[in-house]
């Protein structure tokens, strides 16, 4: 790996001094949280920007706490580890704490934080290498290299128009599934979205966050009675490794065998965690046999579209998206707590 | 951009740093602060080495900005060890044997430290969970787990082996390994890479590179054009390409300047103009005559690079005789060694007269090398420069497995731009650059044929194979050799014949890896063999123990057995492994699987066939009783230089902590060929223990005088020299070595080793023979998940002979990290390719990250049992034989046949990927509903 490029760090102490230092000033700015990802991909010679705004001293975005509605408000910079060892979050969703411990190593999650989780690059084999390796190729739609320009073609689908790199947020299914929203702020104000639209399926546009735009907390809603959640994940080594697939799931279960108020997501496949609706339909409010779960599961995986463009093949891939939504619905089922 | 104050508590003492903003921590701890025991393993956080405690809690100094941690504290290794008094989990690592190279042990120890602060003594499972995330190459994490939760624990009993003379280096951070070295005035150097698989070059333009404020030498490949290769009868490389590049990544022109960032910037700068050839990407391209040859001056007409066909007794008539005859094929897919420490070399060289002329100035090179001899005289050919000006220093080194046995590019780039700028020139591979030198496990198709017995016993083997070799010559000729020479060995095969083929491609190139040229074959027998076992309706552990050869025996290749213990190591595993009981017996899901090996002890030709000892060594005993070991032999992190110390201290009878070794220094030492196939305990332990027993010898016969008693009556032990039946007559062994002096002269002796003749007459027969061969079995039990096809390797027990064990803990060592290695192979690790499409011509390293490319990690690697078989070679040193290689061989094989006995699927193809089981267990479940579907037709 190279060295980094040379750039600018500001460290603003207060909100507002950092909203200050997000205005769009014509230097690329880029703000780092953990740095796990965006340092990694600096060092690979992308996201080359003149300065970066690193909020680690603005104790208030690490707060994780229950408000005085019930919900539960995680700032952006609040670490993995901090945030799977809340006794907060530990006793309302257990399935985050989970989650979030499955995500790359101890040390990793020691500095990366929720927010840089859920704001995370998306993925691909012919992106996350070197500028070295990627000159070979020239550019793609998602990467402009410096010495040879932006490509008008993707590497791993040839014929599409979009690029397809792949959403990997080990945290962002099943935050999705447990209904978040997210506090997103800028200098000219503040807008709480559903975590569901601050995703977009698109590699190279997959937030939607404009320039000057922190995502500054997440709010989880107060747990519906019942209501039951799991992450699951499929990946190469138990330790280290992205997702090949993953999904999170939140559900009540009735009289201890019907599924209601569904919602699954798939994550680690396409450019955003998709939300698979025609699934949920066919397992709410219906006995929930095991061919009922693989009906589910099966559909589940019909919905998603994976390109071959992280390890794995697309069948693969797929079939593990089936093998988790079954999974994690067993799970539920035979969960004791509710 | 300017540099920033920071403050922050660096090891307990407040410091202020002047830092750039995009410095990582670990750029400051280790080159502004020379804390060098932060390790640089990736840099890009997949590794762990360059783990440092913030504020007590372990995070990764690469990737994170030094000025982040401002008003922190941070704690690196070179704090734990107080006024010389060794933290607690230091000592744990020591006593228990926890470090092999040691590269990872920094990041390894700062992280327990922080595991046992927050939950006083874990379980075992917490503290794999929390080690995951550290890497380690060489230990199989068996003795590190222990050594974690052992560390609360009053260390009463001495250790059982002796402690590894390095090993103290390594815990505390002072042992320091290449990169870690700088030198005043040192400039850093870079290597420009090939992004095609196949081009000319046309030309290369490095004036703007030149002209870089910052740059002070750069050098293209016309001007070392003395072609080179470790072996005599392949010398196809140069030290950089000069008309033509063959993989991409191979090297094309590099670059000094004063700092990396500016050496970086450099190569963005240096224009090439390349010519496209079509790129050779497989054998089955390979095979072909229409493409391009990638080395025009081979004698066959595709890119065949070596072809071997040789029958012992005749193998038609073994299958005529046979009862049962089965044929299989089988594939092995290319993996690479991926040691910690990326290859690194500092050059220097001084001139009396600040002539750049090579022939009047003095190299020194210190390199991450396993082979210092070769380099040295590699150096010579290619700088043109007499080999005496030229001193190669091999310093810690991080792990090689193969890696690092022959020479590459950064050598003699880092040589030529110290020549060039009459500066000191540091060159280290970032991890991509490792993954593009690789020489690692060559990708190998295999056809195999055997004839047995209805009782099991081998008729005949027949053995074809072809090996991908990439893009150059590198130890390939020996590999294909040793893929079929090797196969008669552990079973009785009376009847013979293989036929191997290596094959250039555009790739890089394929070379040694841990069990060199025997691991794609012992997969492919094992495999077969258990297929045939149950076609014959015997315990697969049965049908080895029926064939195996014995000791004081001769292959039909004309391999001479001496000791062997294969026997009592399948028997081991057997009783270890509660085989008997358990073997086709558990639930569905879960397996045990059995294979066996054998590996050399060093090779009985030396590759330049001169004649010439393959080890040298000096022992000198100072007037204050020290004893001094100079030998070439070098040590990798395997314990070569412990195990010299030991077989010095015994022989002369002193406490292992007056004997020194200086090791692998081509002034200071003498000539050993290097860390490979295995022959370091048996090559250099010999020529130690020559000259050891020469200077005992002239001990006694001074103190013989002195006691008035004979010579054979003396005893030296404990640092005494005394009479056997009357240890009251005794001299001390600092005044017997005076006393010797004093009659002799200077106390200084040399010995040296040289196997002796050995092998057949016929051509081909010089790769294979071996002084001596080890023996190993394992049982490997595995647990598949057939939703996902995922392979958990829960246990495996191993049993190895390896003579007489010198230093139980090493050989357990050894052999853990070899089965850590093997179950890589057998599950996760392998280099892909992209494939040519419409648009690309293919031929890009897939896995060029130690996140991409997945060696196991804590806990994807089990507990390892070992059990040491002691057969006490007759020709070893004190009957000690190979440890280092063989036990990885019959890993993936083991896996293999644990996996059916799982879940009843045959894997031909290494490695068993998710995948690939889930693949198998689909076709499997089709088969049977097939199956039950055509029975369900015909019963009505
Ligand atoms: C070896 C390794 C293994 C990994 N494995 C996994 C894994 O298994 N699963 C997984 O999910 N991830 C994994 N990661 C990726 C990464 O470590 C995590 O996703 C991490 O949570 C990222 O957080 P960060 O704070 O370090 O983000 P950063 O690197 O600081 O930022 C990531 C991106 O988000 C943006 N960003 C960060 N914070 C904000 C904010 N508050 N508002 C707006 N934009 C923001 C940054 O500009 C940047 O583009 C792995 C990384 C490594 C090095
Ligand atoms: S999916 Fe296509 S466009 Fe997107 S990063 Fe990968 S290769 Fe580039
Ligand atoms: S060097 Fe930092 S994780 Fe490998
Ligand atoms: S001892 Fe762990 S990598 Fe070598």
């Amino acid at each position: 790996m190279m060295r980094l490029p040379s750039f600018d760090v500001a460290i603003p102490r207060t909100m507002p001094e950092l909203l200050e230092n997000l205005r769009p000033n014509g230097l690329g700015v880029k703000i780092m949280a953990g740095g796990t990802d965006l340092l990694v991909n600096m060092k690979q010679g992308f996201h080359i920007s003149r300065r970066l705004v690193w909020p680690g001293r603005i104790e208030e975005l690490r707060h994780i706490n229950t408000q005085i509605g019930g919900e539960i408000s995680i700032g952006a910079m609040a670490t993995l580890s901090d945030v799977a060892a809340s006794d907060v979050v530990k006793t309302s969703y257990p399935s985050l704490s989970k989650a979030v411990l499955s995500i790359a190593t101890p040390a990793v999650r020691n500095r990366a934080t929720i927010g840089g989780n859920l704001c995370l690059d998306t993925r691909c084999y012919f992106y996350n290498e070197s500028e070295f390796w990627r000159s070979s190729l020239g550019g793609c739609l998602k990467l402009n290299i410096p010495t040879h320009g932006t490509g008008d073609v993707c590497h791993s689908a040839p014929g599409n128009a979009m690029c397809s790199a792949v959403s990997s947020s080990d945290s962002a299914p099943i935050l999705l599934a447990l209904g978040a929203s997210v506090e997103i702020q800028s200098a000219q104000g503040k807008r709480i979205v559903p975590l569901s639209d601050f995703y977009a399926n698109d590699g190279m546009r997959f937030l939607n966050l404009a320039t000057g735009e922190l995502l500054k907390r997440i709010i989880l809603p107060v747990s519906r009675y019942g209501l039951r959640s799991a992450h699951n994940k499929v990946r190469s080594r138990q330790s280290v490794d992205f997702p090949l697939a993953n999904v999170g799931i939140a559900g009540v279960v009735e009289d201890g065998r019907v599924f209601t108020y569904l919602r699954i997501y798939v994550g680690a496949i396409q450019s955003a965690p998709i939300r698979v609706p025609s699934a949920e339909a066919l397992l709410n409010g219906r006995e929930a046999t095991t061919v009922l779960i693989e009906k589910g599961a099966e559909e589940a995986a019909s919905c998603v579209k994976p390109i071959q463009n992280v390890g794995g093949t697309v069948g693969y891939r797929k079939r593990m998206v089936a093998m988790l939504v079954k999974r994690t619905l067993v799970q539920l089922l035979t969960s004791a707590r509710d | 951009m300017s540099k920033q104050l920071i403050t922050l508590t660096v090891n307990g003492e407040p410091s202020e740093l002047a830092v750039e903003s995009h410095w990582t921590l670990a750029e400051v701890l280790r080159e502004q602060l020379g804390l060098t025991g932060v390790k640089i393993g990736c840099n890009a956080g997949d590794c762990g080495a360059c783990t440092v405690l913030l504020d007590g809690k372990p995070i990764l100094s690469c990737l994170t900005l030094a000025v982040t941690v401002e008003g922190s504290s941070i704690e690196t290794i070179e704090a734990l060890a107080r006024n010389g008094v060794l933290h607690p989990l230091q000592k744990s690592f020591l006593h228990h044997g926890a470090t092999q190279c040691g590269f990872c042990t920094p990041g390894m120890i700062l992280t327990s430290k922080a595991i046992l602060a927050s939950n006083g003594t874990p379980p075992e499972n917490v503290i794999r969970d929390q080690l995951s995330g550290n890497m380690c190459r060489c230990t199989g994490y068996t003795k590190i787990v222990e050594a974690v939760q052992n560390a609360n624990q009053e260390l009463d009993d001495p250790p059982r082996s002796p402690i590894k003379v390095d090993a103290v280096g390594q815990v505390t951070g002072g042992a320091k390994y290449t990169d870690d070295l700088s030198l005043p005035r040192m400039l850093y150097g870079k290597i420009l890479r090939s992004p095609h698989a196949h081009a000319k070059i046309v030309s290369i333009d490095t004036s703007k590179a030149e002209a870089l404020p910052g740059v002070v030498a750069v050098m293209i490949g016309s001007e070392l054009p003395t072609k080179y290769g470790v072996l005599p009868a392949s010398q196809d490389e140069t030290a950089l390409c000069i008309d033509r590049v063959r993989f991409i990544g191979d090297g094309v022109a590099a670059v000094a300047a004063v700092d990396e960032r500016t050496a970086q910037e450099a190569l963005r700068l240096i224009n090439v103009l390349y010519e496209l050839l079509p790129p050779v990407l497989s054998m089955e391209d390979a095979v072909r005559t229409d493409l391009p040859k990638i080395h025009p001056e081979t004698k066959y007409e595709n890119n065949a690079a070596k072809q071997v066909e040789l029958e012992f007794g005749n193998a038609e008539e073994g299958f005529a005789e046979a009862d049962y005859v089965r044929e299989d094929e089988f594939h092995y897919g290319a993996n690479t060694h991926a040691m910690l420490e990326p290859h690194s070399a500092l050059a220097s060289f001084e001139s009396p007269n600040q002539s750049k002329s090579c022939k009047e100035g003095h190299l020194t090179l210190w390199s991450a090398t396993q082979v210092p001899h070769y380099v040295h005289r590699t150096l010579a050919k290619v700088l043109e420069m007499p080999a005496s000006h030229i001193r190669v220093i091999k310093p810690h080194l991080g792990g090689g497995f193969g890696g690092k046995s022959e020479p590459f590019a950064l050598e003699f780039c880092a040589a030529w731009l110290s020549i060039k700028s009459g500066r000191p020139v540091k060159i280290t591979y970032t991890r991509e650059e490792v993954f593009y030198s690789h020489r690692g496990r060559h990708a190998t198709k295999m056809q195999l044929k055997t004839g047995v017995k209805k009782d099991g016993s081998i008729t005949a083997v027949q053995y074809k194979a072809m090996l991908d070799g990439g893009a150059y010559g590198s130890y390939g000729l020996v590999t294909t050799y040793y893929s079929g020479q090797l196969l008669t060995l552990p079973y009785k095969v009376p009847r013979y014949k293989f036929e191997s083929t290596r094959f250039y491609t555009n790739k890089p190139p394929s070379g040694p890896k841990r069990g060199h040229g025997a691991v794609q074959p012992r997969f492919a027998f094992e495999a077969h063999l258990d297929r045939i076992a149950e076609h014959l309706g015997l315990d697969p552990a049965e049908i080895r123990l029926r064939n195996l050869v014995e000791p004081n025996s001769m292959t039909v290749n004309s391999l001479r057995i001496t000791s062997c213990g294969v026997k009592e190591c399948i028997e081991a595993v057997m009783k270890a492994s509660g085989w008997k009981e358990k073997h086709r017996k558990l639930p569905r899901g879960h397996g045990l699987g059995i294979a066996a090996s054998a590996y050399i002890s060093g090779a009985g030709k030396e590759i330049n066939w001169l004649g010439l000892p393959h080890s040298g060594a000096v022992v000198k005993i100072d007037r204050g009783g020290g004893v001094t070991v100079f030998c070439g032999a070098s040590d990798i992190g395997q314990g070569s230089s412990t195990v010299l110390a030991q077989l010095t201290a015994k022989t002369l009878g002193v406490d292992i902590s007056h004997v020194r070794v200086y090791e692998a220094d081509t002034d200071l030492t003498p000539v050993d060929l290097g860390s490979y196939s295995s022959r370091v305990t048996f090559m250099a332990g010999n020529a130690v223990l020559r000259a050891a027993e020469d200077l005992i010898g002239k001990i006694f016969d001074t103190v013989a005088e002195k006691l008035q008693t004979a010579k054979e009556n003396l005893v030296a032990r404990s640092n005494e020299i005394f009479v056997n039946d009357d240890p009251t007559k005794q001299v001390s062994f600092i005044e017997a070595a005076r006393l010797a002096e004093a009659k002799f002269g200077t106390l200084s002796a040399v010995g040296w080793y040289t196997p002796p003749p050995l092998g057949g007459t016929y051509k081909g027969a010089g790769a294979g023979p071996s002084p001596s061969y080890s023996f190993t079995a394992h049982v490997a039990k595995v647990e598949v998940d057939e939703e996902t096809g995922h392979v958990k390797v829960s246990k495996v027990w191993s049993a190895h002979d390896c003579g007489k064990a010198l230093n139980k803990t090493l050989v357990e060592g050894q052999i853990q990290g070899s089965v850590h290695m093997g179950i890589g192979e057998a599950l996760t690790e392998e280099m892909n390719y992209t494939r040519a499409t419409k648009e690309t011509p293919g031929g890009l390293l897939k896995a060029t990250s130690l996140l991409d490319y997945k060696i196991p990690t804590s806990i994807d690697t089990p507990p390892i049992d070992v059990t040491i078989v002691e057969t006490i070679d007759p020709e070893g040193p004190l009957g000690a034989k190979e440890a280092g290689e063989g036990p990885l061989l019959a890993v993936p094989p083991a896996i293999a046949n644990a996996i059916y006995d799982a879940v009843g699927i045959r894997l031909s193809s290494v490695p068993f990927t998710q995948e690939k089981v889930l693949a198998a267990l689909r076709g499997q479940a089709r088969s049977k509903k097939a199956i039950s579907e055509t029975t369900e037709v015909s019963a009505k």
